[in-house]
């Protein structure tokens, strides 16, 4: 995971050296960014119980996930832009040997266990651009966001497939600095943070649904940190 | 631009795609068929088991096929969850820890343990649990006595612990009888239960019968409680006859076992075949006081209130009647044409020594008194078998004495021994030693005989040094064994029944046997407590006859015969 990041920001870093266009005041602008992402919640399985040594390894892996973006702005003044983000996040996590407790309070079910999570977020977002003059293509920005999060899981567990759903409200945070190489294009790199927890899942094995609300101590928590590498074009500019 | 824009939309629709795609779930049903293969044999897990392992052979599958544990009861840990078959033997080892599960006793169905086969599909292991768990039981009684009439009672348990008590009876006599919801079941903390128990006579013989009721319960300190029941029918085992009259005397006729009985009231004697229970009776004109047998035992005779009479047994008559002129209390017949006698004591405060010793002689009938002889009257006297000599002792002196006579015809006593060996004595088998009332073991007398007889000690029972006055001594060469009556001075009538060893004197048993006889004295018809004043085996020694009698605290006659199989 580090060597990732390690990679990322070196790449940005040589994007910014490149020689900047002068006189790019955007008026409609598409951003696109991917990168890597952090699961911030923390596992509440206990490490040390043999029976979970496989599920630690597995709730590792699913703290590493893949994020990618897009938003369009407008930009109504030099410095503030308003539009429309969206973010898939996704991650996935496979393991051998878990031991589950059935539902008859008696027996322990051992099977393999499989997932992959997505997480979309959409909403409204403004961004703040500083240091936004014609003569200076390096731009600071941070962009906030608010809107609406939809949760999906494919997961196996010991041979049975289910479908896991949910909905809920989060923000989006993301700072990052921009470096024009044209008129119309830039990269640069930027961190994000989400915040959003989904207390009310859907659960589907192909037949049968069931809906059920969790309580915030079994929510789902898909608030993350991450550090992606972003592209910007520029639609129009502004004389 | 527009191919990045392009680029761009067909990544958003790819991962659209794949992010609403649902296909995945259509696998759940998708049939897979695999082998199930149930094991006949279940594993068993115990309460406080620690570790264990279960073997089976999985035919049909790879010698050392791969196998999975897919499910298992979670209080068993395996040290392994994958493996290979061995020789296409499955071996599981394992560790366990307690389960707490409602406590039966037997094992309950705990789960199951599915293993994967590798290209044979899955075996399932039944497991079972075995949980009793513990509890305290109260019950207020452990003793039910029917009676001769009850029928009805119950018992009460309950449990004082938080944990559930269970119970289950387990066995019962078969004349009590128990619902079925009452012969098992569980009680909560503090709950209580009536166990109604019902007595059944009908049909059973006679006799006091006494059994437990056996409860197995999981109270660590009780796991099997006995319930003890008494009840005795209204009527007389079938091994205990009345006898009518009164008895006055009795003989035993071991060669052929046959028990001669002489009453009083009516007057006869009887003789009852006690391998049969065949009765036979001779009807005498006079009240006998007592009996003896001649050495052949072929003629009987019989002493009483002046007369003496000459039985012959086989044809069951009075070949001849003498009138002897005295109160007969003691017979012996000589083998030689005469018979002994001893005059009947009045009382035992007025013992006399004048005239108590006679003889008469059977062809003419002619009565003398024999003539410085150590004889009281009240006097018993005993004939050596195959000698010619008599030898009496004294119930009412102290100390009882022992005289040897010679008997060619007229009595003629060789010595006095001035000494206590009972008031009655037996002579064993072969006539060596003499068997004494108050336990005494003696060399049997001979002319030979100094101033003092030898003494070989005592009748003991091992256990106290002091000697025990006995009733009556029966031997049994057969089994080497000699039976006494022992009133038990500290019981009001009563008396123990006890084998001694022929061989090295000692106590082998006390015989337990019936002491109530169900009969009506002063018009009440209840269970009585008799005594042994007889007492005989047979030959074989496997059967004992006790002539019994009411205890002297009743004051009144009731005889009757118990026979005690010593076989059972």
């Amino acid at each position: 995971m580090k060597a990732k990041i390690i990679l990322l920001f070196l790449l940005c870093a040589s994007i910014s050296t490149l020689d900047a266009a002068n006189d790019i005041l955007p008026k409609l602008q598409f951003n696109f960014s991917v990168g890597a992402s952090y699961l911030t919640v923390q596992s509440a399985v206990n490490p040390s119980n043999e029976n979970f040594v496989n599920l630690t390894k597995y709730i590792d892996k699913l703290h590493n996930e893949f994020n990618s973006q897009f938003d369009i702005l407008y930009f109504p003044q030099n410095n503030i832009g308003y539009g429309l983000k969206y973010n898939l996040y996704s991650y996935s996590a496979q393991g051998q040997d878990f031991i589950f407790n059935s539902d008859d309070g008696i027996h322990n079910i051992v099977g393999d266990m499989a997932e992959k999570d997505f997480v979309n977020f959409i909403g409204p977002t403004i961004m703040f651009v500083t240091n936004s003059s014609p003569e200076n293509p390096l731009k600071f920005f941070v962009q906030y966001s608010v809107g609406y999060v939809s949760y999906r899981s494919e997961t196996t567990m010991a041979e049975t497939n289910i479908l896991l759903t949910g909905e809920s409200f989060g923000t989006s945070m993301d700072a990052g600095l921009h470096y024009c190489l044209t008129k119309n294009l830039s990269f640069g790199l930027k961190a994000s943070l989400l915040y959003s927890t989904v207390s009310n899942i859907e659960i589907f094995d192909g037949l049968n649904k069931e809906s059920k609300t969790l309580d915030k101590y079994n929510s789902i928590n898909n608030s993350s940190v991450g550090l992606s590498a972003s592209i910007s074009y520029i639609f129009s500019h502004k004389k | 631009m527009r191919k990045l824009s392009e680029i761009v939309l067909c990544i958003l629709l790819v991962v659209g795609f794949y992010g609403c795609n649902n296909d995945f779930l259509n696998s759940n049903f998708s049939l897979i068929f695999k082998n199930t293969l149930v094991s006949s044999d279940s594993l068993t897990l115990y309460f406080n088991q620690t570790m264990g392992s279960y073997t089976m052979t999985v035919k049909n599958a790879g010698e050392t096929a791969p196998y999975r544990i897919r499910k298992y009861p979670d209080n068993i840990k395996f040290s392994s969850l994958k493996g290979n078959l061995q020789n296409n033997v499955l071996t599981l080892n394992f560790s366990c820890t307690n389960r707490y599960t409602d406590p039966s006793f037997d094992p309950t169905k705990l789960g199951e343990i599915v293993v994967e086969v590798e290209d044979f599909g899955y075996v399932i292991i039944p497991v079972n649990y075995f949980f009793t768990g513990g509890a305290e039981l109260k019950i207020n009684k452990i003793l039910i006595d029917f009676g001769t009439t009850g029928t009805l009672d119950s018992v009460e348990i309950a449990t004082v612990w938080m944990t559930k008590l269970i119970y289950k009876i387990i066995e019962q006599p078969d004349w009590i009888s128990i619902n079925d919801s009452d012969k098992s079941g569980g009680l909560s903390f503090y709950e209580k239960k009536q166990i109604k128990i019902t007595c059944n006579r009908t049909g059973k013989p006679g006799g006091l019968y006494e059994g437990n009721i056996v409860v197995q319960t999981n109270d660590p300190n009780q796991l099997f409680l006995n319930i003890t029941v008494k009840m005795r029918p209204l009527i007389n085992p079938d091994e205990l006859q009345p006898i009518e009259g009164t008895v006055a005397d009795c003989e035993y006729i071991k060669s052929e076992n046959k028990l001669l009985i002489a009453t009083k009231s009516p007057d006869r004697v009887l003789i009852i075949s006690t391998d049969n229970g065949a009765k036979q009776q001779i009807d005498l004109n006079h009240a006998p006081n007592c009996i003896s047998l001649s050495e052949d035992a072929q003629q009987l005779f019989v002493g009483s209130n002046g007369y003496v009479d000459k039985i012959i047994i086989n044809s069951l008559s009075i070949e001849k009647s003498y009138n002897v002129n005295i109160n007969v209390g003691d017979i012996v017949y000589g083998e030689n044409n005469y018979c002994y006698l001893i005059v009947r004591n009045i009382s035992e405060f007025s013992t006399t020594s004048d005239a108590a010793f006679r003889y008469f002689n059977m062809s003419d009938g002619n009565v003398f008194t024999a003539q410085n002889h150590d004889i009281y009257t009240g006097s018993n006297i005993i004939k050596l078998k195959g000698k010619p000599y008599l030898i009496g002792t004294r119930p009412y002196t102290s100390p009882n004495g022992v005289a040897l006579f010679s008997i060619n015809d007229i009595p003629t006593k060789i010595s006095y021994w001035h000494d206590s060996f009972g008031a009655r004595l037996w002579p064993s088998e072969n006539g060596i030693i003499l068997f004494g009332t108050n336990s005494s073991i003696i060399q049997t007398p001979d002319n030979s005989t100094g101033t003092s007889i030898t003494s070989y000690g005592k009748l003991t029972d091992g256990i106290n040094s002091y000697s025990y006055n006995l009733g009556w001594i029966d031997l049994c060469q057969n089994t080497k064994s000699i039976w006494a009556t022992r009133p038990d001075y500290t019981k009001t009538d009563y008396s123990d029944i006890v084998e001694y060893d022929d061989t090295n004197y000692k106590q082998k048993r006390v015989l337990i046997y019936s002491t109530d006889y169900l009969t009506t004295v002063n018009g009440i018809n209840a269970f009585y407590k008799t005594v042994p004043y007889f007492l005989f085996s047979n030959k074989t020694g496997t059967k004992l006859f006790a002539i019994m009698n009411l205890g002297k605290s009743y004051n009144a006659n009731q005889w009757s015969i118990q026979t005690i199989n010593l076989a059972k």
